[in-house]
């Protein structure tokens, strides 16, 4: 499980993050809402220790960050992976031995068992044909699914997705979406999803968190969170229905 | 001066400091050491090779040019060899190296950056210093002098060849002072400056590259920041540690 408590972000002199509190249960999927520029990447990198964060606590199963040193805090985030919003491959090696770069780097998988283990996640992608593409010959789906057999191959206990439909067509979209459950599911994953889809909000939320104003405005079960009426529903499907119905009049 | 620009330069420092930081624990990637060596040496060695024979034909002629009006033809081989030797090759392999190397370095981190290949170094728990920094600044530090020296031989190669057709002299002639007035203590004078300039410009550029900002244009002021900030890494590494070794060993041989 993962709590955070009172965080702050700042970017200069503007608060992007203002007093986040929120509860990461085990083996459920939390969707964290927002518009655009409300903060959401920031929030995951900031648990990541990708953004410092100005004050706040991070409780990682158990242990706060703050009181570990610098070792056993990588250990810990050892634990987290995450599909950035671009995939972040390596342009340079192939999608093979992208797949390959974690296992190699830390000496955890060599030989037979590396390779095994690279073709065991590219099947799972269904990227088996593409492993000795590079990763500026694939498409946008290719790459998000590609990068997604990246964070699976280190075995995380979480993995955190930055936007992973954003930009991709209403079918390759359910694809992702599809593979993202199929992996909880069957990875039993903690996953935290971070997206304005609201597609991925409905098939995949189990808890559904909105950040507004820099905080945790509202953080529910997933028919709680979607009733009509409730704050995520008046935030979201609502205002967008407004904004359409102005459009058309 | 902005704060942006002075921020920039605190970034830098603290790179330098986790560079010397890294060196104390873990393991290294000497593989990926030895590919980029091999890379320098194979993208540099052209410009290098280029440079050093106009380098070589320019101070044959300025040399050949000086001493005909005062009948010191004798001596146009060793003004060559010294001037290259002492001062000309080191400067020109790394002002070449600096723009065909450290550039390259701080777009390529600086690209990798911002399509976010750096983050995801660091999201598999690896220090994209002792990664990406590590191996070019070794690299770099090993690849100069042998560049330098490089530069050295065709410079001299180049001056004795086109000596006979500039001057009208026969090529033993050349050689037959030309190392007069160069010793040990010049050429490792010489070694030093590379080693440090090799190292400051790899170690820079890299630097640079891991602060791009936040888009094309960002990383094109980056890669212009690079290219300055080494061109005056190198002149000023050559000033003072040529300054300096040649004080300390006033009065003694070359």
């Amino acid at each position: 499980m993962i709590s955070l408590r009172d965080i702050r972000v700042i970017f200069g002199n503007r608060p992007v993050l203002d007093t986040v509190d929120l509860d990461i249960e085990e083996r459920q999927s939390t969707v964290i809402l927002g518009r655009s520029g409300a903060g959401k990447s920031v929030l995951l990198k900031a648990i990541l220790g990708l953004v410092p964060i100005r004050s706040g606590v991070i409780i990682i199963d158990g242990e706060d960050l703050a009181t570990l040193g610098v070792r056993q805090r990588a250990d810990l985030r050892s634990r987290i992976s995450m599909l950035l919003q671009n995939g972040g491959l390596f342009d340079s090696m192939t999608v093979y031995e992208n797949i390959a770069f974690p296992l190699r780097y830390h000496r955890t998988a060599s030989g037979k068992d590396l390779d095994r283990r690279v073709r065991e996640m590219a099947s799972l992608v269904d990227l088996t044909d593409a492993l000795e593409q590079e990763p500026f010959d694939l498409s946008g789906g290719m790459r998000r699914r590609a990068a997604l057999a990246r964070c699976l191959v280190q075995n995380p206990s979480y993995l955190f997705y930055d936007e992973p439909t954003t930009g991709l067509d209403p079918a390759t979209s359910a694809l992702v979406e599809m593979l993202i459950h199929r992996v909880a599911t069957e990875r039993k994953l903690t996953s935290v999803i971070v997206t304005h889809d609201l597609d991925l909000v409905r098939y995949l939320g189990d808890r559904i968190a909105l950040l507004d104003g820099g905080s945790i405005v509202s953080c529910q079960g997933r028919l709680e969170a979607l009733a009509p009426g409730s704050l995520i529903w008046e935030s979201f499907i609502t205002a967008r229905e407004k904004i359409h119905l102005g459009k058309q009049i | 001066m902005s704060f942006s620009f002075l921020g920039t330069w605190f970034q830098v420092l603290t790179v330098w400091r986790d560079f010397f930081g890294l060196l104390w624990f873990g393991r290294l990637p000497w593989g990926e050491t030895g590919r980029q060596f091999v890379r320098i040496i194979s993208e540099a060695i052209g410009t290098i090779f280029a440079g050093s024979l106009v380098q070589g034909i320019f101070v044959l002629w300025l040399a050949g040019f000086y001493s005909n009006q005062f009948g010191g033809k004798l001596w146009i081989g060793s003004l060559t060899v010294i001037s290259v030797i002492q001062q000309l090759g080191v400067l020109m392999t790394g002002i070449l190296f600096a723009g065909r190397l450290g550039t390259a370095f701080t777009v390529e981190i600086g690209s990798m950056q911002l399509s976010e290949q750096v983050a995801a170094l660091r999201l598999m728990g690896v220090d994209p210093i002792r990664y990406l920094g590590f191996p070019r600044v070794v690299a770099s530090l090993l690849a100069v002098p042998l560049l330098t020296i490089f530069s050295f031989a065709v410079a001299i190669f180049s001056s004795w060849f086109l000596m006979a057709l500039f001057w009208d002299l026969s090529w033993p002639l050349f050689f037959q002072n030309a190392f007069q007035f160069v010793g040990p203590k010049t050429v490792s004078n010489a070694l030093l400056r590379s080693v440090l300039i090799g190292f400051t410009v790899a170690l820079n550029s890299v630097a640079l590259g891991l602060f791009p900002g936040t888009g094309a244009e960002d990383l094109g002021r980056a890669a212009t920041r690079s290219i300055v900030v080494n061109l005056f890494s190198v002149l000023l590494i050559d000033l003072f540690v040529g300054m300096f070794t040649t004080a300390v060993s006033l009065g003694s041989p070359p």
